[in-house]
């Protein structure tokens, strides 16, 4: 009698243990790579998480088996090191399943097969409708689709309300400046002058009249075609060089050094020395990005007041043109999640990335880091107040083009803006090392103009 | 009757191939570890670097290099920013070499001039640059260069900037300096102290100054030394990047500090486009690896190699 | 130099003050960890304990620094550890073996000794993927041990040579294998090198940073020396909490030098000599 409850109890203990293991999931790791660099940035990363909890439940729901974990990485440190990474983990086989990068890298990775089209895989999730149909064309290379928009953003030039009135503006004149700017009516040359005025009458110090990033970036390219320079021809697919524009802008980057209005060592790789003096006011144009709204606010203005006092004293516009009458111009450059071709689970991932793909994360990130949404039905959620101002400039916004050796392209006219600002070449001279730099490292994939 | 030397030639019985087993089995197994991981890390690499040295190895044809034979080399003598690298090297190594031997030697006689308690203590402050990690090294110098109010340069100077910065090529040949000094430091001071007691004490009588016994004494028996740190340091500097990389990344600006091996460095390894050129960061680095390879063994020729080759003294195996 | 000359004050006078500005350093380091904000040398916040946050909160999106601190021992003591005995064995078989290619064989250390392992550095990336230890903590031991094998090897060649043969023919002679040989009667005889080259070994290690920072990528295998360094490109500079890490990782290094100056001067006086 004893020994049948016995086994009784212990026919249960067997049942309790056995029946969850019925029950168990398979759990897959998702390794995920996302980088800022700046710290607002970190939804990217996070967003992913937040899609997962949802995916799970989904799964769960499902009865599929499977759950999913989220491993990996936000990045702060920079790019050169993430692509570095990047590059290494394709080779050896230890990928992410899922990578975030700018969508340039799109061409260049595809072109060394690394990452997979996504062609058939978008039109089975609805939640990829959604994009803003021009963000698509930044994604696209040799015809296919190579990664999915995470964000865009616009790159304004900036300008210090204060500051222009210590030099005599009206507020009403402040007020017309984006548009001046917009028409055309307020160029390059303008700007310049604006600048010497206010370091020639102490409103500013010497050397901070304009200011621009400190470190390699995509902007060059903004700048030079805000100059009249070519960077693309369609029809042959290949990248252009404009001489003509390079010296341009070699000429006004020279001029700006001499006159005292930009730094000589304004790419000092020192991010400290770009923010610290905005934030202090001292600044009276520089060139940004409209994520370091949210990164000033954040960091660097905590104690003023944050974006009270960013409202209160910056304004914004896209980058003026050379010449009277021509258009703005801005640049965005979305950042993409892309499928390397050595993740093993290349159907979670997209799954996972339509996940993230919807309103409320697209929000989330938007608001965090002053990037712009990438789906139209987020712009209702969005009431910030910075985001709303800010978005005029998606119309006169343009992509870097989708070619694989746009990164020697970047290279060499980095090499000759750093060669002019600090006078170790002359425009002309400068101009002459671009083209033959460009034509060193794309050989016939590029034409000289 | 026929000699035992005329007799058939012993064939390697079992018995012989013993004993060469025996002779040979201890030497292979105690050179083996060693001789595996500097094959692999040593030799295999050499060979490697100068392979891929000739191809057209980067990004896009990371999957299937071609071969591109001295085209790398070809590109780098028609690069217009050789010369710059090229002059940056030439300025780290030749500065840098004046701080080492020059601050070496004087915190050598400095150092052997006083009591021995205070020399031992000052020469071990001298070693904590050496054993201090490299980037909490340049952690400090960060923290001493920070613009003004941070930075006690800045302070004691008056000047608002950044030390680095401001004056790059002072930080770099000073923290590299001040790491590389011990190293002379310590050589000089052996060979001052090894110097016969007996020359000084002839020189006292012969009521010789302190600065006369230097010229006459020390400084002759610290010919070979002073030789051997300058060139040992020479090749060292010549390819040493990590400082440089640490403290001002080249910059600040436009390839101010970046010199040969940094560049190389660069090249291949990191890039903020993404466009590693790893066969062109090859073709570099071959450079100083043969220039490595030339130099280390005149050292050798040059350094006495013979006595330390002396015939072991067990010769029983 | 035997006699002292007579104005030696000054002359130490003027040593402190050169070795001013690497004392200066330190008391930089030690005063911006542990205070808020430091003007040159003088504490100008208040006292700051929140410095050392890094050690129960992780900062910004990096591992906890216990991983870097426990990745970072294990690769100190285990290449330590290697190279000891990888080196030790060489070094007695150069030195008391005698086979055919073995002035080779010194030649070619004493060569690499002087070489600059630094311009390997590309290649090696490329050996390492082909054997499939990138990014691991494995790959950067071997790597490490290796280039350091040349300054051990010729550190205890000197030992090993300096012992007496008389001890070993005896021990031989009564039949002992030179493998017994060495590991029961020559190593404890050479137990003041192999600490010596244990330490350098210690040191090196532990500061290591081109060599992890190459060729480690994630964030799991992160050292201690790629944690600190990962702050200082930051935009955003809280050079309190930077000091406070670059106190954390050296403070075996600083509890060494305060507790065995002598010694450490001793070994790498003998470990430099030419």
């Amino acid at each position: 009698m004893r020994h049948k409850w016995l086994v009784a109890v212990m026919v249960l203990a067997v049942l309790a243990l056995v029946l969850p293991q019925a029950s168990a999931q398979r759990v897959v790791v998702m390794k995920v790579w996302a980088i800022g660099p700046d710290n607002p940035s970190v939804n990217r990363f996070n967003n992913v998480v937040t899609a997962a909890d949802r995916l799970n439940a989904e799964l769960r729901r499902e009865g599929a088996g499977v759950q999913i974990k989220v491993e990996g990485s936000f990045d702060t440190t920079g790019w050169d090191s993430y692509l570095r990474r990047a590059l290494l983990a394709f080779q050896s086989g230890d990928a992410p399943d899922i990578i975030q990068a700018a969508h340039p890298q799109t061409a260049t990775w595809a072109a060394a097969g690394f990452i997979i089209a996504l062609d058939e895989m978008i039109p089975k999730y609805r939640q990829f409708n959604d994009v803003v149909p021009s963000l698509w064309d930044a994604v696209k290379f040799k015809g296919k689709i190579w990664g999915i928009p995470q964000d865009t953003e616009a790159r304004p030039i900036y300008f210090n309300k204060a500051l222009l009135r210590r030099l005599g503006w009206t507020d009403q004149q402040i007020a017309e400046l984006p548009g001046r700017i917009t028409r055309g009516d307020f160029t390059w040359d303008d700007v310049m002058v604006t600048a010497r005025d206010a370091v020639q009458k102490n409103v500013v110090e010497r050397g901070k009249g304009y200011y621009h990033r400190p470190t390699p970036g995509p902007d060059f390219l903004q700048w030079y075609r805000s100059h009249g320079g070519r960077d693309f021809e369609a029809a042959s697919g290949k990248l252009v060089f404009t001489k003509e524009a390079a010296l341009r802008y070699f000429r006004w980057l020279r001029t700006a050094v001499d006159q005292g209005v930009l730094e000589r060592d304004r790419l000092n790789n020192e991010w400290p020395r770009f923010f610290q003096p905005v934030s202090d006011g001292k600044v009276l144009f520089f060139s940004g990005g409209t994520w370091n709204w949210a990164e000033l606010e954040r960091e660097w203005l905590n104690a003023k007041g944050g974006d009270e006092w960013l409202f209160a004293n910056i304004g914004f516009a896209p980058h003026p043109t050379w010449r009277k009458g021509g258009r703005a111009i801005t640049m965005s450059q979305p950042q993409a999640y892309m499928i390397p071709v050595a993740s093993k689970n290349k159907d979670l991932a997209i799954r996972l990335i339509a996940y993230t793909t919807v309103p409320d994360l697209d929000a989330k990130h938007a608001v965090g880091s002053a990037h712009l949404p990438v789906l139209s039905s987020t712009a209702r959620l969005v009431k910030d107040r910075f985001l709303k101002e800010v978005s005029y400039l998606l119309n006169f916004t343009t992509f870097q083009p989708p070619h694989a050796n746009l990164a020697e392209w970047h290279g060499a006219l980095f090499r000759g803006v750093s060669a002019v600002e600090s006078g170790q070449a002359t425009p002309e001279q400068a101009v002459d090392l671009v083209a033959a730099e460009m034509q060193r490292t794309i050989r016939d994939q590029v034409i000289i103009e | 009757m026929q000699s035992q030397a005329e007799a058939t030639p012993v064939r390697a019985g079992p018995v012989v191939r013993a004993a060469l087993l025996q002779r040979y089995a201890a030497p292979a197994i105690f050179l083996l570890p060693a001789t595996v991981l500097i094959v692999l890390f040593f030799l295999v690499p050499v060979f490697t670097t100068l392979y891929l040295s000739m191809t057209d190895i980067s990004v896009l044809t990371f999957r299937n290099p071609q071969w591109a034979g001295l085209e790398n080399y070809r590109t780098l003598l028609q690069d217009p920013f050789l010369g710059k690298i090229m002059l940056n090297t030439a300025r780290y190594v030749g500065f840098t070499l004046l701080f080492n031997v020059g601050m070496g030697l004087v915190l050598a006689l400095l150092s052997t001039s006083v009591p021995e308690r205070y020399g031992n203590q000052m020469r071990a402050v001298w070693l904590l640059p050496r054993i201090l990690p490299p980037v909490v090294y340049v952690l400090i110098w960060q923290g001493l260069s920070r613009d003004a109010p941070f930075g006690l340069i800045s302070s004691l100077t008056g000047s608002e900037r950044s030390f680095i910065s401001g004056h790059p090529w002072a930080a770099i040949v000073l923290a590299n300096g001040m790491v590389g000094a011990s190293f002379g430091l310590l050589i000089f001071t052996s060979a001052i102290r090894s110097i016969s007691q007996d020359l000084f004490y002839a020189a006292a009588v012969d009521g010789a100054t302190t600065l006369q016994t230097i010229r006459r004494i020390v400084l002759p028996m610290l010919k070979w030394p002073i030789l051997f740190v300058t060139a040992y340091q020479t090749l060292s500097l010549l390819t040493s990047f990590e400082y440089i990389l640490l403290l001002t990344q080249g910059g600040p600006g436009f390839f101010t500090t970046t010199v040969w091996s940094l560049h190389a460095y660069n090249l291949a390894l990191s890039n903020y486009f993404g466009n590693v050129q790893f066969g062109l960061g090859a073709a570099m680095a071959a450079v100083l690896v043969v220039i490595g390879i030339i130099v280390s063994v005149l050292y050798l020729r040059i350094f006495n190699f013979r006595a330390l080759v002396a015939e072991p003294k067990i010769e029983v195996n | 130099m035997p006699l002292l000359p007579p104005r030696w004050r000054l002359l130490l006078l003027v040593l402190l003050g050169l070795s001013i500005p690497i004392i200066a350093g330190f008391i930089w380091l030690l005063l911006t960890g542990w205070f808020d904000r430091v003007h040159g040398l003088i504490p100008a916040g208040g006292f700051a304990p929140e410095n050392w946050r890094f050690l129960w909160e992780t900062v910004g999106g990096r591992p906890p620094v216990f991983v870097a601190l426990r990745n970072s021992l294990i690769f100190a003591v285990v290449v330590a550890t290697a190279e000891v005995l990888i080196a030790s064995m060489a070094a007695y078989a150069i030195s008391r073996l005698s086979f055919p290619g073995r002035s080779l064989y010194l030649g070619l250390v004493l060569v690499l000794h002087a070489f600059p392992a630094v311009s390997l550095l590309i290649a090696i990336f490329y050996i390492l993927r082909l054997l499939g230890l990138f990014d691991t903590l494995i790959g950067v031991i071997l790597v490490k041990a290796s280039l350091e094998l040349p300054l051990g090897i010729w550190l205890m060649k000197g030992f090993f040579d300096s012992l007496s043969w008389e001890m070993e023919m005896a021990a031989l002679v009564d039949g002992m294998s030179r493998w017994t040989l060495f590991w029961k009667i020559a190593m404890p005889m050479v137990r003041p090198g192999l600490l010596a080259l244990a330490t350098f070994a210690l040191l090196s290690a532990w500061g290591e940073f081109i060599i992890p920072f190459t060729f480690i990528v994630s964030s799991r295998s992160q050292l201690m020396s790629s944690y600190l360094q990962s702050f200082l490109t930051e935009a955003f500079s809280d050079f309190g909490m930077f000091a406070a890490v670059g106190l954390f990782y050296a403070i075996p290094v600083i509890a060494l030098f305060l507790l065995g100056q002598r010694y450490l001067l001793n070994i790498y006086s003998g470990g430099v000599k030419g």
